[in-house]
């Protein structure tokens, strides 16, 4: 099985100096299904714009024939930026230049994807934020992504929503990697976990595994699960 | 400042409808050319005009109880350039006028000309021209920004005022001081919001300015040019100054070739009936339909610097131009 | 902010819903044109343009109410321009309740209001029945810079978040006790437009990394379109027609 990502000493600096990533190295091959987690600073959100191509470090990034990457934002509003979902969906095939009747297809396909069928018509700015953050995913998906990389995908999202976009993922059939702090909803789409801290690859292993390593997980910001507010056990 | 339908009449929507419609083609094409990264000037000039409206709408007091609001042309311009500026005022204005209301479609033309490319391409000049006169260094940038900020929102009133006398609905007396008067004040507004945007993207995001990058180095290349802007919009400035506030103190005695025609008996040769050119569009110095002689003045003086410059501006460009691809 | 008013009748069933866009745009322009290039003092023909504009609102179903409070936005500043004007104008005078006013005066001021409501009913009533997508494109096909169109779409389309912003950041200050009462507070509120433009800023290169990572190249694509059919152009022959006639009558 060919990599879909490969990422060989990875170094980025932000425009005062620091450091965003250092010497990072990685291999993510084709159908896994990846989370990477760390605490705030990380680097996370740097190293997919990296691998998106919009931010170029030194260093090797290189994606397998599972190209093109395609990359949901944490914030929704941002990447619906069309008057109506449906050309939102079909800024992506139209712009690969398809024809019309396979655009219409993709748009469709898209939107039963994401739950969203019969929105092309509806606006963006009178979406609830689900409903948004599944018409972003929409958008991204009508590209025929091999790899989908997500940006926070649970965050700011009710719980109906959130079991939503946790469906999605799990139904999505190419290369996947999710940044979240959330674990336990990551834990149930994903097997696998790498944990970022302060530029670097602090972690990667079975997502079972890392998550009962309580201190592991502590030491990098991290938290699994929630309390139970009788006993304060974890649950 | 946003002038409804029916308020100034069809050959002067006319007019400022064909003049704004010539200065935003140029400002669309100069733009596309302009901008390094052309893909980001969509979504950058339009995330602008979105802000312009939303900044809009944050009034401040400007005492007596009435309030007034931030334009935004100059210091769109200052950030961006001139025809990015009359882009996305422009775009601000149709808004308006389409979906609240604010300003009439016919009279798009005039609003367009009075806020963006007047308030925005005009003051820019002024601005560079402050500037190159000013020591060089953050000072002297934002001092010019405030300065250009309050010319700009003065003279846009002062052309809608024109636009509404011209057209019959308002006499120049009224229309004139009312709205010079307080767009004198909101000006000074305009000007303080100017500065703190500009310091507020000069902490933040020092990037966006190119011309940031070069008020920190001291400045020896392109002396000339600063002197050459500084001239022109000084002087600009100082001339439009002069025209608006000086004309109506100009001396109505006679002058030299006068008071020889008068001596020597051959005023008379120059009558109303041998005159040969009888379309002067500001005989005697005066505007016909307005009765003050001062404001009359005041205008023909405005409207007649502006023409001279721009006809003075273009010759010297063309002959620039045309001299260089000679040699 | 607000913005339900603006498509809440948009998508309703009516013949003149289902005009195609282009004739809506050229009828309303049609009609402004006509209304603002008609003198004052032809008081039948606002009256007969009253008229038609009243009918054509009751035949879109949408609500003559809301059309009407709309368009009333207008009257405040044309009242502000021109209410004067009776009182100091020149030349014949009419007395009314014993204060004499200027005909002239009257006229020009009934004219602006007149003209600035009719104008601006058109208005509310072609973007009310048109939503404005479909509007922006319909000025698109009648062949407005395509650049231009772009920005309205995009600008309209993040329009409201930005205002949301601004009216949050100045709820904030409020909160903190800003209330100005003279010009030079007016310092804060610099501050916080400053803060909004960097804001704006930052989110214009989200929203274009977005549309790079979709393909964007520089021109936003835009769909197949109908050719103006011959039915359509008749009608708005006629609208135009009757238009025009009407004011060459009542003139």
């Amino acid at each position: 099985m060919t990599n879909a990502i490969e990422i060989e000493n990875l170094r980025f600096h932000y425009h005062d100096g620091t450091p965003a990533l250092r010497d990072l190295s990685l291999s993510i091959a084709a159908g896994e299904k990846v989370c990477l987690a760390g605490p705030n600073g990380a680097g996370k959100s740097t190293l997919l714009l990296c691998l998106a191509g919009l931010l170029k470090g030194e260093g090797v990034v290189r994606l397998g024939e599972n190209a093109p990457l395609g990359l949901v934002f944490q914030d929704a509003e941002d990447q619906l930026f069309c008057p109506t979902v449906g050309e939102d969906v079909a800024f992506g095939p139209r712009n690969q230049k398809l024809p019309e009747e396979m655009i219409a297809s993709r748009v469709k396909e898209s939107l039963a994807a994401v739950g969203l069928s019969g929105f092309e018509a509806r606006s963006a700015h009178h979406l609830s934020g689900g409903e948004k953050k599944r018409a972003a995913i929409a958008s991204v998906l009508a590209c025929a992504p091999g790899i989908l990389a997500l940006d926070e995908p649970w965050a700011n999202l009710d719980a109906r929503a959130v079991k939503a976009v946790t469906g999605i993922l799990q139904a999505f059939a190419g290369t996947l990697l999710v940044v979240s702090q959330d674990l336990y909803h990551a834990a149930a789409v994903c097997e696998r976990l790498v944990i970022l801290d302060d530029g670097k690859i602090a972690s990667d292993g079975p997502m079972e595994n890392l998550l009962s390593d309580t201190a592991l997980l502590e030491a990098h910001g991290l938290e699994f699960g929630q309390r139970c507010s009788f006993c304060r056990q974890r649950v | 400042m946003h002038i409804p339908d029916g308020f100034v009449s069809g050959p002067i929507n006319g007019a400022t409808a064909v003049l704004s419609t010539a200065v935003l083609a140029f400002s669309i094409a100069r733009v596309k050319q302009e901008l390094r990264d052309k893909g980001f000037a969509v979504p950058l000039l339009a995330t602008l005009a979105a802000f312009v409206f939303a900044a809009q709408m944050l009034n401040f007091p400007i005492g007596g109880g009435t309030s007034g609001h931030f334009l935004g042309a100059l210091t769109v311009a200052a950030l961006l350039g001139p025809w990015s500026a009359c882009i996305v005022l422009s775009v601000v204005l149709v808004i308006q006028g389409l979906l609240f209301g604010d300003g009439g479609i016919t009279a798009l033309g005039s609003n367009i000309l009075n806020m963006g490319i007047i308030a925005g391409v005009v003051a820019y000049p002024i601005m560079r021209g402050f500037r190159a006169l000013l020591p060089t260094g953050r000072n002297g940038y934002f001092i010019s920004a405030a300065v250009a900020s309050w010319i700009g929102v003065v003279l846009a009133s002062a052309a809608c005022a024109m636009e509404l006398a011209l057209s019959g609905t308002s006499p120049i007396e009224i229309a004139f001081p009312a709205m010079v008067g307080t767009h004198a004040i909101i000006g000074i507004g305009e000007a303080m919001i100017a500065v703190a945007v500009l310091a507020a993207v000069a902490t933040a995001r020092p990037d966006i300015i190119p011309a940031w990058a070069r008020l920190e180095k001291t400045p020896q290349t392109n002396k000339m040019s600063k002197s050459i802007w500084g001239l022109t919009g000084a002087g600009l400035a100082l001339a439009l100054a002069l025209a608006l506030f000086g004309s109506p103190f100009a001396s109505k005695a006679p002058d030299g070739l006068d008071k020889v025609a008068e001596e020597k008996g051959f005023i008379q040769a120059a009558s109303e009936d041998k005159v040969v050119w009888t379309n002067a569009l500001f005989p005697d110095y005066k505007i016909k339909s307005i009765e003050s002689e001062d404001v009359s003045t005041s205008l023909a003086g405005l409207i007649g610097t502006i023409i001279a410059f721009g006809f003075g501006f273009a010759a010297i460009r063309l002959t620039v131009r045309s001299s260089r691809q000679q040699t | 902010m607000e913005h339900g008013f603006i498509d809440r009748y948009s998508s309703l069933e009516s013949c003149i819903h289902r005009l195609d866009t282009r004739t809506r745009i050229l009828a309303a322009l049609g009609f402004l044109a006509v209304v603002v290039s008609t003198p004052p003092w032809h008081l039948q023909a606002f009256v007969i343009y009253a008229g038609l504009i009243s009918w054509i609102t009751a035949l879109s179903r949408v609500p003559l109410r809301f059309v009407a409070s709309r368009a009333a936005l207008v009257l405040p500043f044309s009242a502000l321009v021109a209410l004067g004007l009776p009182f100091i104008g020149g030349g014949e005078k009419v007395v009314f309740f014993g204060i004499p006013l200027a005909v002239n005066g009257l006229w020009i001021l009934a004219g602006a209001i007149m003209k600035s409501f009719l104008g601006a009913v058109a208005i509310v009533l072609l973007v009310s029945t048109t939503p404005f997508g479909l509007l922006l494109d319909g000025l698109r096909r009648l062949k407005a810079p395509a650049l231009f169109i772009d920005l309205l779409a995009l600008t309209y389309r993040y329009l409201f978040i930005l205002v949301d912003e601004s009216q949050r950041l100045r709820r904030a200050a409020r909160a903190r006790g800003y209330a100005p009462r003279w010009l030079p507070q007016a310092v804060v509120i610099g501050r916080l437009i400053g803060n909004l433009f960097v804001r704006s800023y930052r989110r214009a290169e989200r929203i274009y990394n977005a549309m790079r990572l979709r393909g964007y190249d520089g021109q936003i694509p835009a769909a197949q379109t109908r050719p103006f059919s011959l039915s359509e152009s008749l009608l708005l022959a006629v609208i135009i027609l009757a238009l025009v006639s009407i004011r060459i009558i009542a003139a």
